[in-house]
């Protein structure tokens, strides 16, 4: 069950120049890895090259052991199911027909892949949009219908680009839970813009940055390397002349970085003492959103 | 470690392809109205329109003349014919077998040769005869004195007679279909597929782009299977003359017309790596076909378009694949000598084939490197 997806020295050159991946080299195990990294930074090409559908201008993919672009091609690819961001689907038949047709391309039996669609289909809380046409679906329901093709045949690898973006809260859950019951012990990579979410549902998370891997480790390791401090926001009347704040927000607030020990009273107490008024004061524990602006801030601010 | 699916060789995933394309194309065709116009709406109303503007005796008496005989053409126009004039006399001939003209007259040799091909035009045969050698046809003296005219029955051909001529057309229409979609669900439909991701999902899967090519060919095949058999049930139901059906005839008819589909489908492939945007490809093919449906006989027969047109569309392979196709399955020729008779087909299928295989795999790979 899962296995290991593994790239090595992996360049992307699109034509015009574009270097989207520049030299990733890393695995990914059994479990949920997420990838992040801002817009552009190579994280929908690098899951391309890793499902075997776009072609590597250098260096190699391995999928268990097999390469995608190699002899074992049609090995290395069955064991894969890839959700592209924006995924292709028969247009002219109703969602279930779509999917039974693309299990069919994907290598299932027609008749197993009939079974197959309905069952994934349930599982993602699709079953009422079984009769629907595809092009009368919306925006976010024909991307659950692209998650669902991923997740037909119980692949043992499962790469998913943006699963979440566009699905509604409700629509997220049940994509997780549905994942661990038909995917439960695959290699499951994704890429997300949402760094609680990757928090909670990733063991790993890769920072891409540019084309390569910048940072890499659980939500844990990474926000104590990165962003181990907690912030304090304060509301007050004005901001203490001894105090640096980290930043001002929009409204107001104040954000302090303080040390983990006794930061909090420390702010609280300068306020205090030269008689500037608080109104509302707010711990957050640091998480991935920091971690991600701490790497790629300068990137964001360009 | 368990596989998601399957492994398949070359053939296999051409076969799943095709299995999957032919399961497309029969959930389609009863979710979306646009297919049902195109493969079954589109055909029956040119078979209808055929039927009843076409293939039905038309008014008056039609009378072609070879060469233009001064004093020939004017007699046979005050008798009361419709004149046509030819060049050549073996167009004569054809239209005359074919029952475009009722009466052909060859004025080339001395005294006139009168010709007819219908017995129901016999009658009209010596209206022309009497017309041309001057004589009142309402007098029995008059007619004795033709005594030594010459009247030939020249055998009908298989389009003279309107059952039989609406029994050929509709394996026209078929043609018509084929090319159609060759052309829509080959190179159009892979510019569309390179743009929405389709070509990379499905040429990464695990039976590669021999999947994606079998998924083509098999909606291309279910689509025009479809369309044969309505128009052929149709045609029936309007009255078309199938005698000589034979179970041998249509198989032959079925390879020429699938090799046919295979030779436009391949043919037009390089146009994919020429077009980049789905709208151009769209219009391509539909001005392609829109031409090639005429000029090369499939939606008007053959026989009815001008020379050097005629001579050249015997070359075209879905044109031969057509004509021996209906030959045979309406037992004019046997299945072997269809086969033969179809070398033009067979002559362009390698050259259609190889550049297809060059194009297609050009489309792959551009649409898979994306560089
Ligand atoms: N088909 C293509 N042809 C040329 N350039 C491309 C192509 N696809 C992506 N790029 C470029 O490659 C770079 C990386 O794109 P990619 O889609 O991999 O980024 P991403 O990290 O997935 O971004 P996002 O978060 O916006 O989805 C970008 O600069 C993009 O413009
Ligand atoms: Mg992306």
């Amino acid at each position: 069950m899962g296995c290991l997806v593994e790239a090595r020295d992996l360049w992307k050159v699109y034509r015009g120049g574009v270097e989207a991946v520049r030299g990733f080299t890393g695995s990914f195990g059994p479990g949920r890895t997420a990838i992040m990294g801002p817009n552009g930074s190579g994280k929908s090409t690098l899951l391309a090259m890793l499902a075997g559908v776009l072609k590597p201008s250098r260096g190699r993919v391995l999928v268990c052991g097999r390469d995608p672009w190699g002899p074992g091609w049609a090995e290395a690819r069955s064991l894969v199911g890839y959700a592209p961001q924006d995924p292709p689907l028969p247009r002219a038949v109703t969602a279930l027909e779509a999917l039974t047709v693309l299990g069919g391309l994907m290598g299932l039996p027609l008749g197993d892949a009939r079974r197959e669609a309905v069952h994934v289909m349930e599982e993602l809380g699709l079953e009422g949009l079984a009769g629907v046409k595809v092009s009368r679906l919306s925006g976010g329901q024909r991307r659950r219908l692209g998650l669902a093709a991923a997740l037909m045949g119980s692949p043992e690898v499962v790469l998913l680009d943006e699963p979440s973006s566009g699905l509604d809260p409700a629509a997220r859950a049940r994509l997780w839970r549905a994942l661990g019951r038909l995917a439960s012990g695959a290699t499951i990579v994704f890429t997300t813009h949402d760094p609680v979410e990757a928090e909670e549902e990733a063991g790993m998370v890769v920072v891409m940055h540019r084309g390569r891997p910048l940072a890499r480790g659980s939500p844990r390791e990474l926000i104590e390397r990165y962003a181990p401090r907690p912030r304090v926001r304060v509301w007050g009347s004005g901001v203490p002349r001894g105090l640096k704040p980290r930043r001002l927000l929009g409204d107001g607030a104040a954000e302090y970085e303080v040390e983990v020990e006794r930061g909090v009273a420390d702010v609280v107490s300068a306020y205090a003492s030269e008689g500037v008024g608080v109104y509302r004061v707010e711990v957050a524990r640091p998480g991935l959103r920091e971690v991600f602006l701490e790497l790629a801030g300068e990137e964001l601010e360009e | 470690m368990r596989s998601r699916a399957r492994r398949s060789g070359g053939w296999r995933a051409l076969l799943r392809g095709a299995a999957a394309g032919v399961l497309y194309f029969v959930y389609g065709v009863r979710r979306s109205p646009e297919l049902l116009v195109w493969y079954v709406v589109f055909p029956l109303l040119l078979l209808l329109g055929a039927r009843y503007l076409v293939f039905t005796p038309g008014g008056g008496l039609t009378a072609g003349v070879y060469p233009d005989g001064g004093g020939v053409a004017a007699a046979l126009e005050s008798a009361g014919f419709n004149v046509a004039v030819y060049g050549s006399l073996e167009a004569l001939l054809r239209d005359l077998s074919n029952g475009r003209i009722a009466v052909g007259v060859d004025a080339s040799t001395s005294p006139p040769r009168i010709l007819y091909s219908l017995d129901e035009y016999s009658g009209a045969a010596l209206l022309a005869l009497a017309a041309v050698n001057g004589v009142d046809p309402g007098s029995l003296l008059g007619l004795a004195s033709l005594a030594g005219g010459i009247v030939e029955r020249v055998p009908p051909g298989p389009l003279a007679d309107a059952g039989r001529a609406l029994a050929f057309y509709a394996v026209s229409l078929v043609g018509v279909t084929a090319l159609y979609s060759g052309l829509y669900g080959g190179f159009t439909s892979l510019v569309e597929m390179r743009i929405n991701g389709m070509i990379r999902v499905v040429a990464g899967s695990p039976g590669g782009p021999l999947t994606l090519l079998g998924y083509l060919l098999g909606f291309n095949t279910a689509a025009v299977t479809l369309t044969a058999i309505v128009l052929l049930v149709a045609a029936l139901l309007l009255g078309a003359d199938y005698s000589g059906f034979n179970p041998a005839g249509a198989l032959v008819a079925s390879v020429l017309l699938f090799a046919g589909l295979i030779a436009v489908f391949a043919a037009s492939m390089p146009l994919g790596l020429l077009v980049r945007r789905a709208e151009l490809a769209a219009a391509l093919a539909g001005i392609g076909g829109f031409a090639l449906i005429f000029a090369t006989g499939l939606a008007i027969p053959r026989d009815f378009l001008p020379e050097p047109l005629r001579s050249l569309a015997g070359y075209s392979p879905l044109t031969v694949a057509v004509e021996k196709g209906g030959e045979t399955l309406l037992g004019y020729t046997g299945a072997l000598e269809a086969l033969l008779g179809a070398w033009p087909l067979w002559a362009s299928l390698p050259l259609a084939g190889a550049l297809g295989v060059i194009a297609y795999k050009r489309l792959v790979s551009y649409a898979v490197e994306a560089e």
